[in-house]
């Protein structure tokens, strides 16, 4: 599994897909919405504008680190026929799948550090760094459900689709989730269905962290939930999707 | 049984490796597959012995890539029993026993060719040195170009090394050479000389009839899904070949000519008498010496591409 590891990373960071829309794109998210938002003045117990669009921006990142390394490249692998030259080789198709699963946790790491270190340099954002590390860990274990899901997607579209599909999802998740607004300004409806959602949980790990909080067990709870789930489809659906014509 | 059977459909190598008693590689009872309604493969018995090199020949559409993706574990039989050394097709390319190379499908983008070299061999608990892994496939001067970045025929070398990389015993091609221009076919075909010298079973599928009759020990012709002719070129020749021994026969009456050694049937088109012959040089010998007046004397010995398209023709019916 660690030979397939390595070329699936070694593929990751040769795409100039990832590296755009990984990187750089979050980069100018973060800048356009702490720009227009982050300079206001913040209520007490509230956090700054610039750090709370910096933990949504980089959720946002992160969940299309896991997204666009597994559901289009999947999706085009089995399209293309690399996954029928795969199935000739004595990999357990387990191991690839738990080895794209991996890359694509490995892929969100980059775009969350990425936000994180735009918003140090462009806006002076400052923690600890113990504050640091447990921010970006979390933000960055709150996304995993993410690379599950990217699975799925792939499983479940062609080459055509796939792209289309997952960013659709990407939107409707995030925009759910509370990525593109503050929650505070959320209607209550909204936030109750923010509330389910991975998206939302994750950030709301980095704002407890970012606020000097302690992570709450609901945000937990959801993740580990959503992870559950995701896991299991992933594993009816992704066998099979490989084995198909 | 299984010896005389072997010794019937196996012709011996020129290195003798087959003469040691025959062990079966590969082994399809009855083997079908439909999709969809229609009947791809319609009933295939085939038993492939170790050392062979197996060329499964056939129109397009004769079931030579559904029997392969069969044989390699990608699609289930509808029907009939499909052994690989004993074992599932599946179990087999886990052990390492089989290697394959499809005709299309994409390699990994953005990963260069001796890195993908290495994740191959990684693989395989015994595979190939890498120095003889790239010779054989001849990517000398390929490792540091992305996989994304080769040619068709490049590229195809490269399914080759990936094919062969964990050493396999049996090597499965489906029209390894359709991609490639003559001189990358020519050099292909060296390669795959060099090894199976190695003492390994293959089994290609080809249209090419040049490159069957050049390299297969034994050709498995296959028409509408089913096996219609096996042995060596030489025996499908000698059993399903037509040559014909041809002249002028002017203003005279035709002798009854069906007795002349060798000669199946007789036919006239014109002035131009056609005799199709088992024997062609005992029947020239039997005209020279009889008193016939011929004129024009053309002996057509069968090719193998008149015996194929007659079987196919006669198979289809």
């Amino acid at each position: 599994m660690q030979g397939y590891l390595r070329v699936e990373l070694l593929r990751t960071v040769r795409d100039p897909l990832y590296i755009f829309q990984g990187i750089v794109v979050p980069i100018g998210f973060y800048l356009l919405f702490s720009g227009l938002f982050g300079s206001g003045p913040h209520a007490p117990g509230t956090l700054p504008g610039t750090v709370e669009i910096m933990v949504a921006n980089a959720i946002f990142a992160g969940i299309w680190g896991c997204l666009v390394v597994t559901s289009p490249r999947i999706a085009g692998d089995r399209t293309n026929g690399w996954l029928k030259n795969l199935q000739l080789l004595p990999i357990a198709s387990s191991a690839t799948t738990i080895g794209r699963a991996v890359v694509a946790a490995c892929s969100a790491l980059p775009a969350i550090l990425a936000v994180c270190v735009t918003a140090v340099v462009v806006h002076g954002v400052a923690f600890g760094a113990a504050q640091w590390v447990a921010l970006v860990a979390l933000m960055w274990l709150g996304v995993w459900p993410f690379a599950i899901l990217g699975i799925i997607l792939g499983s479940l579209t062609n080459a055509d689709s796939a792209y289309g599909v997952t960013t659709g999802l990407y939107f409707v998740v995030s925009a759910l989730g509370g990525l593109w607004v503050p929650p505070a300004i959320m209607p209550a409806g909204m936030l109750a269905i923010a509330k389910l959602l991975p998206s939302y949980q994750a950030a709301n790990l980095g704002w407890h962290i970012a606020g000097n909080q302690g992570p709450t067990l609901t945000s937990a709870l959801v993740l580990l939930a959503w992870m559950a789930v995701f896991i299991l489809a992933a594993a009816f659906i992704a066998p099979r999707a490989a084995k198909g014509r | 049984m299984n010896t005389a059977s072997a010794a019937m459909l196996t012709r011996p190598q020129d290195d003798g490796a087959v003469n040691t008693p025959a062990t079966s590689v590969v082994r399809m009872q009855g083997i079908t597959k439909a999709y969809g309604g229609v009947q791809a493969v319609n009933g295939i018995d085939l038993e492939i012995w170790r050392g062979e090199t197996v060329a499964l020949l056939g129109p397009n559409g004769a079931g030579k890539s559904t029997t392969l993706n069969m044989l390699l574990g990608l699609l289930s039989p509808t029907s009939g029993t499909l052994q690989v050394f004993g074992m599932t097709p599946h179990a087999a390319i886990h052990h390492s026993r089989v290697g394959a190379m499809l005709q299309e499908g994409k390699l990994l983008p953005g990963v260069r060719v001796g890195e993908f070299i290495d994740f191959v061999r990684s693989l395989h608990p015994t595979p190939l040195p890498k120095n003889q892994l790239i010779d054989l496939a001849n990517l000398g001067g390929l490792l540091n170009r992305r996989l994304d970045r080769l040619s068709g025929g490049q590229t195809q070398r490269v399914r080759f090394a990936m094919a062969i990389a964990g050493d396999p015993e049996l090597l499965v091609l489906d029209e390894p050479t359709a991609a490639m221009d003559v001189e990358a076919r020519r050099d292909f075909w060296a390669s795959m000389h060099a090894y199976a010298a190695l003492g390994h079973t293959i089994v290609f599928a080809t249209h090419y009839l040049e490159e069957a009759e050049a390299f297969a020990s034994r050709l498995v012709i296959v028409a509408q899904g089913r096996v219609i002719a096996d042995g060596s070129v030489q025996a499908i020749q000698d059993r399903y070949g037509d040559p014909q021994v041809s002249f002028t026969l002017s203003n005279a009456a035709l002798p009854n000519l069906d007795h002349l050694p060798g000669v199946r049937e007789s036919e006239v088109q014109g002035e131009r008498v056609i005799l199709h012959t088992q024997d062609p040089d005992a029947t020239v010998r039997a005209l020279i010496a009889s008193a016939l007046p011929w004129q024009g004397l053309e002996v057509k010995h069968s090719d193998l591409e008149a015996t194929f398209i007659t079987l196919v023709h006669q198979g289809g019916h």
